[in-house]
């Protein structure tokens, strides 16, 4: 696992400082290159310029929020099978229908454990590897 | 002559009489022309005088009476009377108008009222009698006419009064007619009126005059004549009675020319061989008015019971979405605090010793707790405004029982508590996979809670034929019998709280009512708890 995900490049999106940290710490250690925006306006900049292989974006986020980023990168070829994560601390249920609509691979629910988080992130870059 | 011994009698009233005619003839003039009879009569009873009214009245002539006795003017039988009179004149008494039937010449009845009065001679003697007969029998035929008179008068009077009864009766129905409350009309066959009562006057505002005569079409507003012309015709041959209110919207017209909305019953009446059409109209402007009245007032209600409602459904929903915001808001935070303290307890950034260890641990646990607080606030605001969408499914519940059970093993052992559950046959039940770990998880959690280290907690599942029956026994404190009937109230804590908001059995109640199942509790304080709950079972 950690091989697969060496070297690889993922965006996370978050307005929370701390919650930037914490992911990029264990994204780090998980041997990966982190990007960071702080909203979602930001987050679709740095996608597009960046053309990272993973994004975590959180829901709520100022400006542009985490659906609307998800949509219109999936209207870019660049970003038709790039594995797009929902993190968020809202309530998940009700939204997934929202979400498979804007794109969205998978959802992560905060608070996650830093080996859940990396057991998801090394599968989708595992199954976007072999798509 | 004894004719003249009468105006002897009279002679000295005569006498005094300063008269050039001589008193006797005069007297006898008098009798002459009499139109009574005038009889003389000796005390025997002979005849010795008879005028020209006797011979009127009884036939005979003067030469055939005189000298014979007043028995022949006798009706057969009544003889008796004639000694009866004489001996009463004899005594010098008289007899005033006697009526009495004697016999004409010509045999018929003669019916004369009789006064006799006794002659007496210049030294007081009765010597003969004075008979004046007055023929009544005319007055009797007159009697009878007028008896028969009266009697035609009472049949009249009779007949009148049966004619003003009749009247009397016509003139109250005439009364009812006029005062009825509603307008009464009757019509011809070719739609004239014939009769209009005074409500129909005041109704349509036209004199009763102008109302009779004229055509009914003019009181039915222009655009629905030609239908009611046809409508008179069709009724006219065949028609049967049409009771008022058959959900007909139906106007009339004024004189003015103004509508107004009526209900109208018709019937026909065949007078003298044709028929007429006796039509009652009622106007219902005011009821109209009432109806609309109420339905307004009831629109208007219902609209503020709909905006009450929707108020209320936007409250809830904000009510959710606040719930939902601040959970958000909660929960960021805990996030980071998990995950920083996951990362410590890793040690992937170096060695941590035994305090700062332990010091983690309590930060970790505490998070934790903080985090199935918010969850349960969350979960309970959710259900209680009615957003909880359930995505039930058929599942394996020995799957979901290993699946809960193995979630909460690790923190079960950790505090020396045996963790046992036997599966002995394969059950599917219809349930959203998420909430059955949750009520499981939640039942397991609160059973390792307050069992002590040493002490089982077991889980169970029995079937029937609909329900699956899922049993989680523990041996630890229990509940006291009083507090039995509380334990799945909401923000209720069994005596020491040990933790959590006091929702988790409360939400366990109403995610098990939700999926179509029932929660109960056995307990007894010091031996243990036993929660039950049912799930309905999948084909």
């Amino acid at each position: 696992m950690e091989q697969k995900s060496q070297g690889n490049k993922i965006l996370i999106a978050d307005d929370s400082e701390s919650s930037r940290d914490l992911l990029r710490f264990i994204l780090q250690r998980f041997g990966c290159e982190v990007l960071e925006a702080r909203d979602g306006q930001e987050a679709l900049k740095l996608a597009t310029f960046s053309n990272p292989d993973l994004l975590i974006l959180d829901l709520n986020m100022p400006v542009l929020d985490g659906y609307s980023v998800a949509s219109e990168l999936r209207k870019l070829p660049a970003f038709a099978t790039t594995p797009i994560l929902a993190l968020s601390a809202g309530p998940s249920e009700t939204d997934v229908e929202r979400l498979k609509e804007a794109g969205f691979s998978l959802f992560l629910k905060k608070p996650i454990a830093p080996a859940t988080l990396r057991a998801c992130i090394a599968q989708h870059l595992d199954v976007a590897a072999k798509g | 002559m004894q004719e003249q011994s009468l105006p002897e009698t009279q002679g000295a009233a005569s006498r005094t009489k300063p008269d050039r005619i001589d008193p006797e003839r005069w007297l006898a003039a008098i009798v002459e022309s009499s139109d009574d009879a005038i009889i003389g009569e000796d005390l025997d009873g002979i005849i010795t005088s008879w005028n020209a009214g006797a011979q009127r009245i009884f036939g005979y002539a003067p030469e055939e009476v005189i000298g014979k006795a007043v028995t022949c003017l006798v009706w057969p039988g009544d003889e008796n009377q004639i000694e009866e009179l004489l001996t009463r004149i004899r005594t010098g008494k008289r007899v005033d108008h006697f009526q009495v039937v004697r016999r004409h010449k010509d045999g018929s009845k003669v019916l004369v009222s009789l006064s006799l009065s006794p002659i007496v001679d210049a030294d007081g003697r009765v010597i003969g009698i004075a008979k004046i007969a007055r023929d009544i029998t005319g007055h009797v035929a007159m009697e009878d006419s007028l008896t028969a008179t009266t009697n035609q008068v009472r049949l009249l009077t009779e007949r009148e009064a049966n004619a003003q009864a009749q009247v009397l009766a016509e003139r109250r129905f005439r009364e009812l007619i006029e005062n009825a409350p509603d307008g009464i009309l009757q019509v011809d066959r070719h739609g004239k009126i014939i009769i209009a009562n005074r409500t129909a006057e005041l109704l349509f505002g036209y004199a009763s005059e102008e109302l009779v005569g004229a055509s009914v079409d003019m009181l039915v507003p222009a655009k629905y004549r030609a239908g009611h012309a046809a409508n008179r015709v069709g009724f006219a041959h065949g028609g049967v009675s049409r009771p008022m209110g058959q959900g007909l919207d139906l106007y009339a017209r004024r004189k003015d020319g103004t509508e107004f909305p009526v209900e109208i019953s018709l019937s026909p009446v065949t007078t003298a061989g044709e028929v007429h059409v006796t039509a009652v109209v009622r106007d219902v402007t005011e009821r109209k008015r009432t109806e609309v009245q109420v339905r307004t007032l009831q629109e208007s209600y219902m609209a503020e019971l709909e905006a009450r409602q929707k108020e209320a459904e936007r409250l809830n929903h904000m009510k959710s979405e606040f719930m939902a915001g601040i959970t958000h808001e909660l929960r960021t935070p805990l996030h980071t605090i998990i995950g920083f303290s996951d990362l410590l307890r890793e040690e992937l950034e170096g060695p941590l010793n035994e305090p700062q260890r332990t010091f983690v641990g309590h930060i970790r646990q505490d998070s934790e707790h903080l985090l199935g607080l918010i969850n349960d606030v969350l979960d309970y605001s959710r259900i209680e405004a009615g957003g909880l969408h359930l995505h039930t499914e058929r599942l394996s519940l020995g799957e979901a029982i290993a699946d809960a059970a193995g979630a909460i093993r690790q923190h079960a052992e950790a505090k020396g508590i045996g963790l046992r559950f036997e599966n002995p046959a394969e059950v599917f039940v219809l349930a959203d996979p998420m909430r059955l770990r949750q009520i499981l998880y939640n039942l397991l959690s609160n059973a390792v809670k307050f069992t002590a280290s040493g002490g089982d907690v077991d889980i169970l599942v029995g079937d029937d034929a609909e329900f699956a029956r899922i049993t989680v026994s523990d041996t630890g404190t229990g509940i006291p019998r009083d507090e039995l009937s509380r334990i799945f109230d909401k923000f209720y804590q069994v005596g020491y709280s040990v933790g959590g908001a006091g929702l988790g059995l409360s939400i366990c109640k109403q995610l098990v009512e939700i999926q179509g199942g029932s929660i109960a509790v056995d307990s007894e304080p010091g031996k243990g708890s036993q929660f039950h709950f049912t799930l309905k079972k999948a084909v």
